[in-house]
Formats: structure tokens, sequence, C-alpha cells
């Protein structure tokens, strides 16, 4: 066949070459140079788009000082796994999002240090992590960003992929990290609590190690400057933004004071209380690092009664919060005391809790509110109406093998945490309290606890109490911590005040006190974990969020939390579980009364054992006795056969709604269209035939 | 396109789609497609007993490898069955352009998949029914499928147009779209470059653009890029190109 350009053929051909050439030219254009590609996101949350708080940080960008985000990532297939490759372009797309958004005041380059090659050596000098060796010949890989403006600095060593599902956790890290080279002005959180939760330093002549501080506040500290408020203060910095409450054991009343005019003069608080915290019980009598004594006592139980009273806050600091649905582990038994709330606990409305999925909460206490004027009341977190509460002595048995025995359920959600917001009114009208402390003018089982004289509090140590006390069992913790000097029962009325210039209520309606029921809730082992492959540490739960969230919010930079509430989550089945709920709770009384039954036994049991080994060690039997336990191991058994059964049973009726979805699904549709095919085909021959 | 094209466009459409209507294809195609489509992701990927009720990652993403088996299944009548039939010559002297045709073909059997993936709302219906999915990621993702599946169906009309044998075409297409949906595929990618020198290794990645897993991946997540989209329509194109030289060498 000779070639003729002008046949028609040719011409055909040579159009059909061309038009080929025109769309890979227009895909290159697209595709490979992001030459108008755009994007829409679909999503119901929009977790693929710039989230406002990023738009709002990016709009401070100044044009003459542009950020330059440099992005290393290893592009060798022979040593970058499968796995991060979609979150590498992910990330790519997003930091494109970032410089359009922000109109070029981002500058972004892209580095690929792949083994061997002098970018490596550049992401090192950029404090790039690298991850591996991933092969034999020791190579490692890098995905990881620096974000620079001026002199300042921040990296993200390494960005880890998300979870399934997840949403862009990457975009909080950059767009905190710009937020932060942009504007080098730390806030100052002043953080107060009667457990060294700030750790403790290294004492060179000493050969105790430092304790790290606790998580809370290394995370604090990457983003505020973080002070520490000594327990016996009587006057908060006015520098310091939000203050920090955890666990005001034995709080005198001249700190509560503080916090009161704190509050009144336009600062933030969070404060978390607990009747009955199990990390205070473990600190308590630990040694002192500074000089190697045994430390204090440190009660576990702790309120701030004068300023609940002024603000409307009910708090019994010896009754602890029981919840059958919501109950989760704790020292590896079930524990009703130990709460593991999902995202119908926690309030949606609230910025600082929306975007939280789960809380863990030990030994909370509960919160009711008495409505004053001028002040909102939010709950942020409730449990669920399978709750009660119980006293501590019940606490610590559902703590011990033993378990909790008896529950009945009050049918009502127990606040656990409460937001409050508005003009607050001075909890202390009369002014300053007297140094001495006085008897506490209010109710609550506290009272006769005589708060201790702050003997020196020591930084970076705050142990309330210095006297040491025997390491009692806290069965009647906040009854009666021995104080060394008794204090004088000064009569606070009796005194003539003078307007000493306190506060006596707050100048505009902006004030915020953020109240948590448990303390336990912020101790590293119940907010977060290592993560096996990286080994770093990772939240568990939102417990570490949540107070994260709260001080952002209350230090004012509310930007930064719409994008951390961008990471939203996986959907779960709700309906599904919601069923598992229902159908649990029919069955709950019939499983509990089995249990405590088998309980029972079991103590029986024992008690036979105990008799029959006593004896002789075990050769002479007496038959009755031998008989005896016999019947009751038969009783065991049956027991538990009727506990399975009823297990069985459960699952039986979950799992029958699931199977029919199933079947449905899989058949419905497809027997109906071979039943239509088969109709059509009858008649079509039917048709035929009569023709 | 003038009015005369549609309309014989049109012609070709219906008598195409209800060929596919009378012939036992069509519900042999789709009861297999949506046993397929429902069985992966309740039997295998257990969506129930998941805990997350998007589609994503439990549906759509079997459809890629559902289509490549049978997207050829449908396709590959196209046009071999009008060539074995000696019925190309007569389609072709009708007074209607091989466009026309290749359009008209190509548009019924797009209405077989758009008919099997509307059957599928039931796995939607009971996401929805048992929880709160987002609705916008199951929407790209049925536009992604049906891309995918469009693809897939124009690659083999281009293979079907090529050659006479209905058997040789659906091999032949199956391993095609394998291979696109393979390229892409980092373990695939990684052996093949750990093979090639060096100087190759960027022809090797280029090459890799051409996956259709990738452009796929994004969409079904509930991202509509539009470089994702416009790569599937570029592949449909170009593939009805090549259907219509096919076409035009064959007749001459």
């Amino acid at each position: 066949m000779s070639v003729n350009l002008n046949s028609k053929q040719a011409t055909t051909g040579i159009t059909a070459v061309l038009v080929i050439a025109i769309i890979v030219v227009l895909n290159f254009l697209v595709g490979g140079l992001g030459f108008g590609n755009f994007r829409i996101d679909l999503t119901e949350d929009r977790i693929y788009t710039l989230s406002q708080g990023t738009k709002n940080i990016l709009s401070r960008l100044n044009e003459d000082e542009p950020v330059t985000i440099r992005y290393y990532y290893t592009t060798d297939d022979r040593v970058m796994p499968n796995v991060l490759k979609p979150h590498v372009r992910a990330v790519e797309d997003l930091l494109l999002e970032l410089v359009k958004a922000s109109g070029d005041k981002i500058i972004l380059e892209t580095i690929h240090p792949n083994p061997n090659t002098e970018e490596e050596d550049k992401a090192r000098e950029d404090e790039i992590q690298d991850m591996g060796p991933v092969n034999q010949e020791g190579d490692k890989i890098y995905l990881g960003l620096a974000i620079q403006c001026l002199d300042q600095k921040e990296v993200i060593p390494f960005l880890n992929p998300p979870a399934p599902n997840e949403g862009s956790a990457v975009e909080y890290d950059i767009a905190r990290a710009i937020s932060k080279v942009i504007k080098p002005a730390k806030n100052v959180v002043g953080v107060m609590s009667s457990i060294p939760v700030m750790g403790s330093p290294m004492y060179p002549f000493q050969k105790q190690r430092g304790q790290e501080p606790w998580v809370v506040v290394q995370q604090l500290r990457a983003d505020y400057e973080v002070v520490e408020v000594p327990m016996g203060t009587d006057k908060i910095d006015s520098n310091i933004k939000v203050l920090l409450v955890l666990h005001p054991a034995d709080i005198m009343e001249s700190a509560e004071y503080a916090i009161d005019q704190f509050l009144l003069g336009g600062g933030k608080v969070i404060a978390l209380v607990d009747p009955n915290s199990v990390v205070a019980q473990a600190f308590s009598g630990q040694q002192n690092p500074m000089t190697g004594q045994p430390g204090g006592q440190i009660n576990t139980a702790s309120d701030l009664k004068n300023l609940f009273k002024s603000w409307g806050i009910g708090f019994k600091n010896d009754m602890v919060v029981a919840d059958m649905n919501y109950r989760g582990m704790l020292q590896g038994r079930n524990n009703p005391t130990a709460l593991q709330l999902p995202a119908a606990a926690i309030s949606r409305e609230d910025r600082i809790t929306s975007g939280l999925n789960s809380l863990t909460m030990v030994t909370s206490g509960s919160f009711s509110i008495d409505k004053r004027d001028g002040i909102d009341a939010d709950t942020l977190v409730t449990s669920s109406e399978e709750s009660a509460m119980i006293d501590i002595a019940d606490a610590e048995k559902a703590r011990s093998p033993q378990g909790l025995t008896t529950f009945n359920s009050g049918g009502r959600k127990q606040i656990l945490a409460v937001r409050l917001t508005g003009k607050f009114k001075t909890a202390f009208p009369d002014g300053k309290p007297t140094k001495a402390p006085g008897k506490p003018d209010t109710g609550g089982a506290q009272d006769e606890a005589k708060p201790a004289p702050v003997t020196v509090t020591t930084p970076p140590v705050a142990v309330p109490a210095a006297a040491p006390t025997p390491a009692t069992a806290p069965v009647a913790a906040p009854a009666a911590v021995p104080s060394a000097a008794p204090a004088p029962a000064a009569e606070k009325k009796e005194e003539p005040k003078k307007d000493d210039g306190s506060l006596k209520e707050s100048a505009n309606s902006e004030g915020v006190v953020i109240l948590f029921a448990d303390v336990d809730m912020l101790y590293d082992a119940f907010c977060v974990q290592q993560d096996p492959m990286t080994g770093m540490l990772v939240s568990r739960t939102g417990n570490l969020p949540a107070i994260l969230n709260a001080v952002e919010v209350l230090s004012g930079g509310g930007d930064l939390l719409q994008v951390r509430n961008r990471k939203s989550a996986v959907r779960p089945f709700s309906t599904i579980k919601e069923m598992r709920e229902k159908v649990e709770s029919r069955f709950r009384p019939q499983l509990m009364a089995l249990e405590a039954e088998r309980q029972k036994t079991a103590e029986k049991m024992g008690s036979l054992r105990l008799k029959r080994d006593s004896k002789g060690k075990g050769f002479i039997v007496d038959p009755q006795q031998q008989k005896d336990l016999e019947a009751l191991m038969q009783n065991d058994v049956d027991l538990s056969r009727k506990v399975r059964d009823i297990k069985k049973e459960q699952n039986k009726e979950i799992e029958y709604t699931k199977t029919m979805l199933k079947w449905l699904n899989f058949l419905a549709v497809p027997l109906l269209v071979s039943c239509a095919g088969i109709l059509l085909a009858i008649r079509r021959r039917a048709v035929t035939a009569a023709v | 396109m003038s009015n005369r094209d549609i309309q014989n466009t049109v012609a070709v459409f219906k008598r195409e789609f209800l060929a596919y209507f009378n012939s036992p294809v069509l519900y042999v195609i789709v009861v297999i497609f949506l046993l397929a489509s429902m069985g992966f992701p309740f039997f295998f990927s257990r969506i129930l007993d998941s805990e997350d009720v998007s589609l994503t990652e439990r549906f759509f993403v079997w459809h890629p490898w559902i289509y490549t088996v049978l997207a050829p299944a449908v396709g590959m009548r196209l046009w071999s069955e009008e060539h074995r039939l000696g019925t190309i010559e007569l389609l072709l002297t009708m007074p209607v352009s091989p466009w026309q045709a290749i359009l008209g073909k190509f548009f019924a059997a797009s209405c077989v998949w758009l008919i099997g993936l509307t059957l599928t709302f039931p796995i939607v219906w009971t996401v929805c029914y048992l929880g709160d999915p987002d609705m916008g990621p199951i929407i790209s993702g049925y536009i992604a499928s049906y891309l995918y599946a469009l693809a897939c169906l124009s690659v083999t009309c281009a293979v079907s147009a090529i050659t006479r044998s209905q058997v040789v075409c659906f091999i032949v297409s199956v391993a095609f779209c394998m291979v696109i949906a393979l390229i892409g595929d980092p373990g695939v990618t990684h052996t093949i470059v750990s093979t090639v020198p060096d100087w190759a290794e960027g022809v090797v990645r280029f090459i890799s653009y051409f996956s259709f897993m990738d452009h796929f991946y994004e969409l079904t997540k509930g991202i509509f890029v539009f470089r994702d989209v416009l790569y599937f329509l570029s592949v449909i194109v170009v593939t009805l190109f090549i259907t219509n030289q096919a076409l035009r060498a064959k007749r001459a």
C-alpha cells in the first residue's frame, strides 16, 4: 500500500494521530504540570479541603516574608514502601493547595533525598528524620517537611500516614508549623497541680534520674510557654493567658482567691478535679527527687469548693461515677468506673469537643449545675443513663479482683465535663482571705479536712501537704489528712475588711471556665500509647486533644482548632451498635444475676477448700465436704454454661439481622433480574410462536 | 454534529440496546456483575463486621477487577460479531458513518453498565440504613466506577474492531485491561524499575502514569480531581479513534 498524503485514508490517519497527540499533551499539562487541574471535594465534612482555620492562618502571611516549605520525600521505588505512596501524593496535593490558597506567599520546594545522593545530606541538615534502614544496603527513606520563615524554622521530621479513612492530620501539623514560624511569640499557659506533672529535672549530684513531664505538658510546651504556678500561690501572673488546674487537692483559700481574681481579670481557667484520683494515689509517697526524702501524701480527692459554689457547680468529692454502658478496662479487668466514652457521650456542638470520638475517664466524679445569672453552662461530656454514683469504698472494690457486686442504675446521665461562659462574680466578696486558712465555710465531705498550711512548695514538685503521713489505703481519703500544724481557726467574718482592690466581677461576659470531673484522664497511660511502627507516642483517645483544644480555644487561637477538628474519623455502623446495645441491655440483668451467683459459688468453694486444705493437707477428707464441693463445682459449670448460652443467644439476635441483610443484598436484585429475563424470554417466545 | 448524525447515532444505539435486551447476554452479565459486586463486599470484605460505613475500601475497590473480566464480555461482540456474520459490510453501506456506528454501539454497551451499577443500589440503602455514610464519596465512587467500566469497554471496543473472533477479542481485552490496571501498581513498577537500566526509569514511570488504578482511587475517596476524569475520558476518546481507524482500514 503506497502512502499517499492526498488520499482520504491518510488524512484521517493524520487526524487521528493529531487528536491522540493533543490528548496526550492535554493530559501532560493537567496531570503532569498541574495546569488547570482543579479538584472538588465531595466529602460532607470537606476532609480534603483546606479548612477555614488554615485559610485564616494563610491570610496572615506577609508578602515580604514568604514562607518556604521544603518537602522531602524519597522517590526511589527500590526503597520507598508502597503504603506511603498515596500519602506522599496526598501531602503534595495539600501543599500545592496551600501554595495556591496563599497567593504564592508560600514557596514550595520538593526535594527527593534518594539513597546516596546529595539531597540526602540536605534532608539530614534540615533535621528530617530518616526511617530505616529499609534494606540490607542500609538505605533510608525520608518523608518530612521543613517550614521556614526568615530565621524561624519548624520541622515535621516524619509525616505519619493517617489511619484508614482518617482525614488530614497533616494539614493540622502544617498549619500549626506555619502559624508558629510566622508568629514566634508564644502564649503563656500556667499549670497548677498537686501532682508532679511537670516532672523533675536531673540533679547531677544525685543518682536519681529526672522524671519526664507528663505528655500533656510536653505537648503544651510545643505551642505555648508553660509556667508552673505553685499550689500555695496567692496571685497569678497576669501574663498567663490560660490556667490549667490539675487536681487541686487541699487547695488553700488564698489560692482559690488567686484563681478567682485571675478569672475576673480576664484569665481563662481549665480545671480538672477528681473525687478519687488513682494517679494521685500512685504518686503519693513517691520520693521527692529533690531531696531523696519520701514525698508527701497527695489527697486523692480535690475540688474548688468556694469557686464551685459561686459558679453554681455542685461536686461531691467522695462519689464516683460507675457506668455499665460505657465501662472500660482497667488493670486488665472490666471496670464500670473506668469510663470509655464514645462519641455519643461527647458534645458535638462545642468547638472544643466536636471533633473528639472517644474519651477515657477513670474514677470520675460528676457535676451538678445550679444556674447562676449571667453564666451559661454547657455540658461537654456525660455518662450514659445506665450509670450511678457510688462511694469511694465501692470504687476501690470495683478496682479489686472481686469487682463491683451491686449496681443500681440511677437512670440519669451524669455530667462529666462542663463549660461555663459568661460574666463571673467573685467567690470572695469580702476580699482577700486571710493568710492563715480559715475554716472552710461551705458544705461538702471535705469539711473536716483542715487544709494543711503549705510549707514552701519547692518547684518543680508541687506537693501541697508536705507532712509525711503513713501511706494508708485512702479508703476515707477525703475525710482526714492529718496536718502537721493544725491551722488556727480564724473566723473570717470577724475581721474588718477594707477594700483591698480585689475584683468583684468580670469586666465582660467573656469569662470561660472548663471543668472536668476527672484528673487521671491526663495521665500518660490513659491518653497516649506508643505506635508499634514508629515508636512515637500517639494519642490513644480524645483525652489529650480535648485538653489541647481547650487550651487552644481559650488562648484565642481558634484558627488552629478548626484545623484540628477537620480530622474526622471513620463513620461507624451506628445502627448495628445501637442494636447490639439494645440486645445487650435486655440480657444484662440475667447475665449480672448469673455472674453474682457464680461469684457466690466461688466464694463458697473457696472457703470449703480452705477448710479442707487446713485439715491435714487434704489427706483426710470429710466426705460431706467433698460432696458439697463437688456439688458446687457442678453448679459452677452449670452457671458457666448458662452464661455461655445467653451470650450465644445474644449474638444470634445481632447476627440474624446482619445475615438477613447480607442475603437480601446478595440475592434480591440478581433474582429479580433473572426473573425479568426469563419472563421476557417466555413472552417473546409466545409472541414469535403466535406469529 | 448535525441533526442527521445524531439521528443516525440514536438509531444504531436503539438497535444495539434492544439487541442486548433480546439476548440473554445482558441478563447473564448483569446478574454475574451483581453477584460479584455484592458478594465481595459482604463475604470477602465483611463490610458489616467492619467499623466503617464508607464504600470506598470495601465496595468500589473490587470494581476494577470485576470490570477487567466483565467489560470485555459485554464489549467483545460489538464488532467481532459483525465481522463474523459479515453484517459489518451491510452496516457500513448504510447511510451511517463509522463514527455514528461506533458511538451508537458504545453508548448502548455503556447503558448495560449503567443498568448494572444502578442495580447495586441495595448496598447504598444498607449503609444508609445502618449508619450515616458520607454521600459525597459514594457519588464520586459511582462516577469513578462507571468511568472505569467505560474505559475497559472502549479498550474492548478497539480490540473487537481489529479481531474477527469473539474469543480472541475477549482474551486480548482482558489481558489489556489487566495490564492497564496493574502497570501503576507500586509492586509491579518496583520490579520493573529494579530490572531496567537507570535511564529507562523515567520511561517506566511515564508508563505507570497510564494505570487506571491511580486515577480511580482518588475519585472513590471523594475527591473529584480533574486530571483523573480527563484521563479516563482521554482513554475512551483515544480508543474510539483507534476503533475508527481499524474499521476504516478493514473497509478499505
